[in-house]
């Protein structure tokens, strides 16, 4: 059940966090976003390693966040491309393709 | 004995199940009054009333109350017969939401002047979004810039106007991550988690340097403790790793490369601090990353050399300059406390009273464990290596307390080590009332360190109100003229003005103003060969003025009131607080 829960809810955290940037600003926007950005694509990868404990996979998912955060948002910069929609569209991708992984992953420990 | 049987069938608790229950609960409990003593501490805060001394001058007792509770709390939970680490992490987020939230909740404005201009590189993205690397006013902002490019992310995202809601609760962000950062870290040096929950707190209560701001050091600081606490504890030698499958491990290799890599892009000094502390570990074989080094080392180099080459040669001449003069890159560090303000003198001693403590006690620590038969090498490789950066540069007469504050957190597992030498189901009776005591004397130094610049730290709403009507009044290639840098400036279109500070002139110009001010701002006008040109002074400036002795006491205050009699200066907004003037040229005068 949670291997199916985190990604879907990874999923539904992504969409919210599309439509909250596309809304007029205030704190449930702010909320939304900031929330989304330190932990989505963090919690879309880190999984994926199978840490073991609480720590160690909590600081991973939020160091990791903030390192594909930035190397998105770097990247657009330097490249003179800079959008934030972009940006915050690479990152859903991340997420969702982590995901996916989640997924398919899990379906293939249930069969085994 | 162990449990009764329910009326409706089902075995019920065990007595000895219910009392823990209840213990791990009632561990929580001093968090709730300590948090109620410290909101009702802020409700009549004087901002106005901050001495030299800092904040400590008006805190009133509530405040310390809320914090001795803390200590309590945190001290009980860590000497129970069973260690609950969720009281332990909700008595550590408790601290760091009193100590660090204090400011963030009290001023309603953003503190610390650095933070304003971090929050301008921010602007210039949104406004460019792009960086120029060859732009002459804080460059370095522009060739390392991973931190502000991170941080237009969300200020865009979230629909605010600038970066100023995200820096002001800044340093609770970052304090928290840096309490998990140095947990993770301690638990690479030790499977004693009342060790490394020890570490973490004299940690935070020692932590007074104040790189907790809107600002690269203290992204890459957490990160810097991520790629070691991870390392150490997926590749460390010790008993104190974790084994994992190969899969685990790779994707563990692939995040900490990641890591360094957003790292090298993001801070001129961490990449290379952090190269150094993996080096040390990888020579005395304390981790098995034989290549980490080489990459962080090659990473670093190469953003340096592809990305940041402008930088580096206009600023070549101060880099290489500095290169093998540990003395003077590490006195550079110490303020003049022959020119200070008696508070400022007393606040500098507590910092260096408080550091010195805290070398003592690691020192005490490491021998207590080298008796017990236990050497911390990887403790003691971390808290050697920053050191040698002293002799590599000045960074701005700020080296040693970067130093100190990458030292310190294999340093507060050494201090920890003091009172807790070695793991015991059963602490000795002497630990508990020696750590409550410790933590006293490390937080007490703490509020007078960390708090003791906030009168020039605090920005009033006047102050802000002023800096925001110049910037949103001056026009382009204006020169805007201030006393010090203190007030917050080049938050809105930086790029677009010139500015001076009377503090940073060389002191024969700084006797000119103090002598004729309205000549020497004339002078400088003329120097620049602005069209236009504002003066601005605040209370804040003054206040750096009389503390730091730059210029004499009250002679910035004396500059204004002259400059406020001259023709050639237009009142645009004076209050006790701030005054912005614009120059009017002669002709018209």
């Amino acid at each position: 059940m949670t291997r199916v829960a985190l990604p879907l809810g990874l999923l539904a955290g992504a969409a919210v966090a599309s439509a909250a940037a596309a809304s007029p600003p205030g704190p449930a926007r702010a909320a939304a976003t900031l929330i989304f950005l330190a932990a989505a694509p963090g919690l879309a990868v880190v999984p994926l390693l199978r840490l073991e404990g609480v720590l160690a996979p909590a600081l991973a998912v939020v160091a990791a966040s903030l390192v594909l955060d930035g190397i998105v948002a770097e990247t657009l910069v330097l490249a003179r491309v800079w959008s934030p929609a972009l940006a915050l569209g690479l990152l859903v991708g991340v997420t969702a393709a982590g995901a996916a992984g989640q997924l398919v992953l899990g379906a293939r420990e249930g069969r085994s | 004995m162990s449990g009764t049987a329910a009326a409706d069938g089902f075995p019920a608790p065990s007595r000895r199940a219910v009392a823990a229950r209840l213990t791990r609960v009632a561990g929580y409990a001093p968090v709730v009054p300590a948090l109620v003593l410290w909101a009702l501490s802020l409700r009549h805060l004087e901002l106005d009333a901050i001495s030299d001394f800092g904040l400590v001058s008006i805190l009133p007792p509530s405040f310390y109350a809320a914090l001795a509770i803390l200590v309590a709390g945190f001290v009980a939970a860590l000497f129970a017969s069973r260690v609950h680490e969720g009281v332990l992490a909700a008595h550590t987020a408790a601290f760091v939401l009193v100590v660090h939230g204090t400011p963030s909740a009290a001023y309603g404005t953003l503190r610390y002047s650095w933070a304003w201009k971090h929050a301008g590189i921010v602007d210039y993205i949104q406004r460019h979004g792009s960086v120029d690397p060859d732009i002459s006013f804080l460059g370095a902002y522009h060739n390392w810039p991973g931190f502000f490019a991170l941080a237009t992310l969300p200020t865009e995202l979230a629909g605010w106007h600038d970066a100023i809601p995200l820096a002001t609760w800044s340093p609770v962000f970052f304090e928290l991550l840096f309490a998990a950062g140095v947990l993770l870290l301690a638990k690479g040096l030790t499977t004693d988690v009342r060790l490394a929950w020890l570490a973490t707190w004299f940690f935070l209560a020692s932590n007074w340097i104040g790189q907790d701001y809107f600002a690269p050091q203290a992204l890459s600081y957490f990160l810097y403790l991520t790629v070691i606490g991870l390392g150490l504890r997926y590749f460390g030698t010790s008993s104190a790793r974790v084994e994992a499958p190969r899969a685990t491990r790779a994707g563990v290799v692939a995040l900490l490369v990641l890591t360094i890599a957003f790292v090298s892009s993001t801070h001129q000094l961490t990449p290379f601090m952090l190269a150094l502390a993996l080096t040390a570990l990888v020579v005395f074989r304390r981790i098995e990353l034989r290549l980490l080094p080489l990459v962080a080392s090659v990473l670093a180099v190469a953003w340096v050399v592809y990305m940041a080459v402008g930088f580096l040669e206009n600023n070549l001449y101060w880099v290489v300059d500095s290169i093998g003069s540990p003395e003077g890159n590490a006195s550079s560090t110490l303020i003049n406390l022959g020119e200070a303000s008696e508070g400022m003198r007393r606040v500098a001693l507590v910092d260096r009273g408080l550091t010195a403590f805290v070398v003592l006690l690691a020192a005490v620590g490491a021998l207590r464990r080298f008796r017990a038969g236990v050497v911390d090498l990887s403790a003691w490789l971390l808290a050697a290596a920053p050191f040698l950066m002293i002799a590599a540069n000045a960074y701005g007469s700020e080296m040693l307390f970067r130093v100190y504050f990458v030292a310190l957190p294999p340093m507060a597992f050494l201090a920890a080590a003091a009172v807790l030498p070695v793991a015991r189901p059963r602490p000795s009776r002497l630990a508990r009332p020696a750590a409550a005591t410790v933590s006293a004397l490390l937080i007490g130094g703490l509020c007078v360190a960390y708090y003791g610049k906030e009168r020039l730290n605090y920005f009033p709403h006047d102050e802000v109100q002023a800096s925001r009507l110049l910037y949103r009044i001056a026009e382009p290639d204006a020169l805007l003229v201030s006393g010090t840098y203190d007030y917050p400036w080049a938050f809105d279109r930086y790029e677009r003005y010139h500015y001076v500070a009377l503090s940073r002139e060389p002191a024969a110009v700084r006797r000119a103003a103090i002598a004729d001010p309205v000549r020497a701002l004339e002078a400088l006008v003329d120097r620049a060969g602005a069209g236009h040109a504002y003066f601005i002074v605040t209370r804040t400036q003054r206040a750096e003025v009389d503390m730091t002795g730059v210029m004499p006491r009250g002679s910035l205050a004396a500059i204004e009131r002259t400059v406020a009699r001259s023709p050639r200066f237009r009142p645009l907004v004076r209050t006790r607080d701030a005054a912005v003037f614009r120059f009017v040229p002669e002709r018209t005068a």
